[in-house]
């Protein structure tokens, strides 16, 4: 019996051996069809990227706006036009720019550039909250400017309204008259005022406008009207306003609006832009994004 | 003046026809041959209605005034004051009556009354007011002609009996009741707040002042047709001096609002500032409202006063030129504000930018020529035929009435 | 009697000194105006002097100008007060100042678009045609009181009278009456449109202001011109009814006086009238909120004990009484005045109580931030204080010059004294 198994195994083994050979001679093939693409795959270790357009900017905002700020210096005064953009979808009502302004200028007890207006709209459970910071508007038509008898407080050529502190009687007409209740009046008041001393803090100069002032006794800014100026003292030194660098939603924008690819020019040119109060003519700088 | 029944009869029969043929036309064509469209609603029509209703309480008031201090001098002026006052009443209302869109459903106000409106107050006191000037000419004119004390009834003789107490209450009444009318009629505009120019506290008193100031120019102007009516010139200087006093006042307050308006700079009101000065009603505020109105008058009035005869044709003139002027006041006032868009671009988008232009139309000018003149008619029926009014026009002038040159 | 009003007034003027100096040292932080509310009581006070001054200055016209003699009795009195009301009112203004010491900066740095500058002018041409006139009315009485005083109030005198003497011969003395006639003319003609461009200015000052829907309209100056002329004829009132003896005082006037007070409140009611019902009709929250705060909020009393009851129904009730005593008649004037300053407090300080932005007034909630505002007691006391010293100066002009005196030849102060002690 051991005869008739032996020419089939044979033929299986034959077929198994001529299978495999075929299969090696298969793969050898692709192998080396391959070879060249595999060769050329290693030669280009790098990838194609395309370059990213150029209006797309990676870079944060503020650092946008710094470059733009130190641009817009560059020009004479009277062809800038500084405007403000706040979004109020961005803003969170963290206060930290109402702060950040009262550090920065110094601001006594009851003098307030920059509150923040937190409102709740609709009822529950139907209800948002809308935060709208309201700095001076700086308007292109000021009704402060008109009414002060002195002319104490004017608007200069870059748009911003400014206060001269050593002509100012303190009569407080332009308070009454702004719309927007942007301007405060300085009581002479201090924040550690009933404590056992005044802090020396407190004593220390402040450099709104560009002048070093000390608030003490009866000098100004004490009896003086006040007011968010958008941080002149930091512009003509090549830095943003307080309120802009340290908005933690990067909510509010600054710049100059006569510059047609300056990041402010090009969000007024939304649909969700509005100013406050339109219809009576003052026509505002502060813009914002609704 | 004119007693022949005949003349009369045809006058009025013509005056029914042209009535009937002017009905016919307003009733079939509607609002359509005015110039009025949805952005200008309210145009020569309504200009002429405020204009005679100040002219009516301005005359009024003088009457009001003379009687209740009893000043004898300007008795027989007061008279022919009150009578005009009823007729520019009538005239004015008849102006409203053909500006609204359903002539025929004017009676429902005093159906349908809404509490907050200040028309509807408006129209129910115009009613009273109507009937309490009717009622004073009704008892002025008692006892002057004998042949009606001949009826004897209780109303006649109770009527004859208290004729001077019922004349003076209801002139007491009638004083509030024509400054609630006419300081109405401003509160109409007033309290429109779509209208940032109109809507202001400041028009129940400007119009008022204008009534008044219509009133004495008209008082002067009635002065000078009426030749019999002589005053001796120290009481003509007197009406004189009023007559300036209230021009100045008028002129105070027409600026003040006009300057707040301009300083506070809204956006609409400036509008309206810019059409009046610099726009399309530019001709009918400086020539109109401020050429004719102010300065003309203002030329005529120096001249008489410098002219130390005081020929009293001059003032006469000052107050034509006056009357006008307040025309133009009234117009002025009411056209412009409606010319400015509610909102931007919508009457652009809807009708066409030429709209906002009002300019009344030639039938609205006869329209209102023909009212007018209609009044006039009836006005001189009456000078001829209301007993007061034809005594004052029959009087001989006594001596010693006067000692100097009157007119 | 003299003696303890003197002393009173005395007392509380020592007072006033004092709280203005206190003043001047610590600040406006005494007070308890704030940034949003920052118009007060010291602005309420000013703008009741200005209208007093002004409408008592109108009166003086009616004789100086309009030749209607029987004003004759008030007309100097009416200048006097019209003096001492304008010192009052720009005296609450300087204290109002955040800085007083700067005050001569609005004469030198003008701004032609404010009102408030062009008002500041004018007040200083309407007082020196105040001080002019008044000069040429007593110029004549007190050269005479100059030869009869003796030491201080010699020099006081001869100081005031600028080195006038009355001449020697009566036909001298008549051409100088004449002269002071014909220029009492010019100065009331050219003092008409003066007063009535202060005190409409002083209204347009708060007319013009876009931010407050209450202010803002032409009706404000008027309302502030009549509110000043039925001031000053109440004043008038008072001060005739009070200060000259009674068998001394002529009844037709005082009747024919009130008559015009009289009218002058009715004017002013349909003013307010229209000002009420135009305001409340439309819902303009800015408007109407803060008409209803004013008739039926915290402080309706102002509003209808102040304004209509003292202000209007009571003076018009005790005027229309028939055979009323001049007392009745110096209790409505007394009434109208008080009315009229809650007229003036009300045509301030409640339009700053609504913020003009809705949410302003949680976004940052400070004791100088708030939208209320109640005068302390240090604002009181400083207010009482400076109208003592202006009344005692007041006074003491009463009691030297021969104000109230229409009668040639009795110019003898014993006259005057009287007068005072009729108190």
């Amino acid at each position: 019996m051991g005869s008739n198994k032996e020419p089939n195994q044979g033929r299986k083994e034959f077929i198994k051996k001529g299978l495999l050979a075929g299969g090696g001679l298969l793969v050898a093939s692709e192998l080396i069809k391959w070879k060249p693409m595999i060769e050329a795959v290693k030669a280009t270790q790098h990838t194609e990227v395309l370059p990213l357009v150029e209006t797309v900017s990676t870079e944060d905002v503020v650092i946008r706006m710094q470059k733009e700020l130190h641009e817009a210096l560059k020009k004479p005064v009277e062809e800038i036009h500084w405007i403000m953009v706040i979004d109020q979808k961005k803003c969170v009502a963290c206060d930290a720019c109402t702060v950040g302004c009262s550090a920065e200028n110094g601001l006594p007890p009851g003098v307030v550039y920059r509150p923040v207006i937190k409102e709740e709209i609709g009822t529950y459970p139907n209800v948002s909250r809308r935060f709208t910071p309201r700095p001076c508007m700086h308007c292109e038509n000021p009704p402060c400017t008109q009414v002060c008898p002195i002319g104490a407080t004017y608007k200069r050529p870059d748009g911003i309204v400014s206060i001269d502190y050593d002509k100012c009687l303190g009569c407080r007409y332009c308070l009454s008259a702004c719309p927007y209740g942007a301007r405060s009046f300085d009581w002479g008041e201090y924040h550690t005022e009933n404590t056992p001393e005044v802090m020396p803090y407190e004593l220390e100069p402040t450099f709104e406008y560009g002048d070093e002032k000390v608030r003490k006794g009866n000098k100004s800014p004490i009896g003086n009207a006040r007011k968010c100026h958008f941080c002149i003292h930091r512009l003509q030194n090549g830095m943003l306003p307080t309120c802009v660098t340290t908005c933690i939603g990067r909510a509010t924008y600054f710049g100059d609006l006569n510059n047609p690819n300056g990041l402010v020019a090009s969000l007024i040119g939304s649909p969700r832009v509005k100013r406050l109060k339109e219809k009576l003519g003052t026509k505002p700088s502060v813009y914002y994004l609704t | 003046m004119i007693q022949s029944n005949k003349l009369w009869w045809g006058v009025f029969s013509l005056l029914a026809i042209a009535t009937f043929f002017f009905m016919y036309f307003r009733i079939n064509q509607g609002l359509t041959f005015t110039n009025l469209n949805n952005i200008v609603g309210w145009g020569l029509w309504v200009t002429f209605y405020v204009y005679f209703l100040g002219i009516s309480v301005g005359l009024f008031l003088f009457y009001g005034v003379c009687n209740i201090f009893n000043i004898a001098k300007f008795r027989n002026l007061a008279l022919i004051a009150l009578y005009s006052s009823f007729i520019t009443l009538i005239v004015g209302l008849f102006f409203i009556f053909i500006d609204i869109g359903h002539l025929g459903r004017f009676w429902t106000v005093f159906i349908n009354r809404n509490v907050s409106s200040v028309l509807s107050w408006e129209l129910h006191l115009y009613v009273i007011y109507m009937v309490t000037v009717a009622l004073l000419l009704v008892f002025e004119n008692l006892g002057i002609e004998k042949k009606y004390s001949n009826t004897e009834s209780i109303i006649s003789t109770w009527c004859n009996e208290n004729k001077e107490k019922v004349i003076k209450y209801l002139t007491y009444l009638g004083i509030p009741l024509a400054i609630a009318v006419h300081g109405g009629t401003g509160a109409l505009f007033a309290v429109i707040k779509a209208r940032v120019f109109w809507n202001s506290a400041i028009f129940p008193v400007i119009f008022l002042i204008s009534a008044l100031l219509s009133g004495i120019a008209a008082i002067i102007f009635l002065l000078g047709c009426f030749h019999n009516v002589n005053l001796k010139t120290q009481y003509i200087k007197k009406l004189s001096n009023i007559f300036i006093i209230v021009i100045v006042l008028d002129v105070f307050v027409v600026m003040t609002q006009l300057f707040v308006h301009y300083y506070s700079d809204i956006n609409e009101s400036i509008a309206v500032i810019h059409l009046l000065f610099y726009g399309e009603y530019a001709k009918s505020f400086w020539i109109g409202q401020i050429g004719i109105g102010i300065i003309l008058t203002l030329i005529l009035f120096a001249i008489y006063r410098m002219n130390t005869k005081g020929r009293f044709w001059i003032l006469w003139l000052s107050s034509i030129s006056c009357l006008i002027g307040i025309w133009f006041i009234r117009m002025n006032f009411i056209t412009p504000t409606l010319s400015v868009p509610l909102i931007e671009g919508l009457s652009e988008n809807i009708y066409g930018i030429e709209s906002t232009n009002y300019v009344p139309s030639l039938m609205e000018w006869i329209y209102s020529l023909f009212i007018i003149i209609s009044g006039f008619i009836v006005y001189l029926f009456g000078v001829s035929h209301i007993p007061i009014l034809k005594n004052i026009i029959h009087q001989k002038t006594k001596k010693g009435d006067f000692d100097e040159e009157t007119a | 009697m003299k003696r303890l009003y003197f002393f009173i007034i005395g007392a509380f003027s020592l007072v006033g000194l004092w709280a203005i100096y206190y003043r001047l040292t610590e600040g406006l932080k005494m007070t308890a105006l704030t940034s949003n509310v920052s118009w007060g009581l010291w602005v309420v006070f000013y703008i009741f002097f200005i209208g007093l001054s002004a409408g008592s200055f109108l009166l003086s016209t009616m004789v100086y100008v309009f030749n209607m003699k029987q004003y004759e009795k008030i007309g100097k009195v009416a200048l006097l007060s019209a003096f001492f009301s304008l010192v009052a009112g720009l005296m609450f203004i300087f204290i109002d100042l955040g800085h007083p010491e700067r005050f001569w900066h609005a004469l030198v740095y003008r701004q032609p678009t404010s009102i408030l500058s062009w008002e500041i002018h004018f007040y200083l041409i309407y007082m020196l045609i105040i001080v002019a006139e008044l000069w040429f009315l007593l110029r004549e009485d007190i050269s005479r009181l100059v030869i009869k005083a003796k030491g201080f109030k010699k020099f006081v005198f001869k100081l005031v009278s600028i080195g006038y003497s009355i001449p020697d011969n009566s036909e001298k003395l008549e051409r100088d009456r004449k002269q002071t006639h014909k220029w009492m003319k010019i100065l009331g003609i050219i003092g008409i449109p003066t007063a009535i461009g202060v005190h409409a200015g002083t209204g347009s000052l708060f007319g013009v202001i876009v931010a407050k829907h209450m202010w803002n309209s032409g009706l404000t100056p008027i309302l502030f011109l009549v509110s000043a002329l039925v001031s000053g004829a109440a004043l008038m009132l008072l001060l005739y009814a009070l200060l000259v003896p009674k068998e001394k005082q002529d009844n037709t006037m005082l009747k024919s006086l009130g008559g015009l007070l009289i009218l002058f409140i009715a004017v002013d009611l349909l003013i307010v009238a229209a000002k009420y019902l135009v305001g409340l009709y439309n819902y303009v929250p800015d408007e109407r909120q803060v008409l209803l705060n004013m008739m039926f909020g915290e402080r309706w009393y102002i509003f209808w004990v102040g304004q209509i009851m003292l202000g209007a129904i009571i003076p018009i009730l005790l005027l229309s009484i028939k055979k009323g005593s001049s007392t009745l008649k110096a209790l409505a004037g007394l009434s109208t005045i008080l009315g009229i300053f809650c007229v003036r407090w009300n045509l301030v300080v409640p339009a700053y109580l609504e913020s003009p932005m809705p949410g302003l007034e949680t976004a940052f909630v400070h004791d100088r931030l708030l939208f209320e505002y109640t005068p302390n007691l240090f604002e009181w006391i400083t207010s009482l204080g400076l109208i003592s010293i202006v009344i005692l100066l007041f006074s003491l002009a009463l009691n030297s010059l021969p104000i109230m005196e229409t009668k040639e030849g009795k110019e003898d102060n014993g006259e005057t004294a009287d007068g005072v002690q009729a108190i």
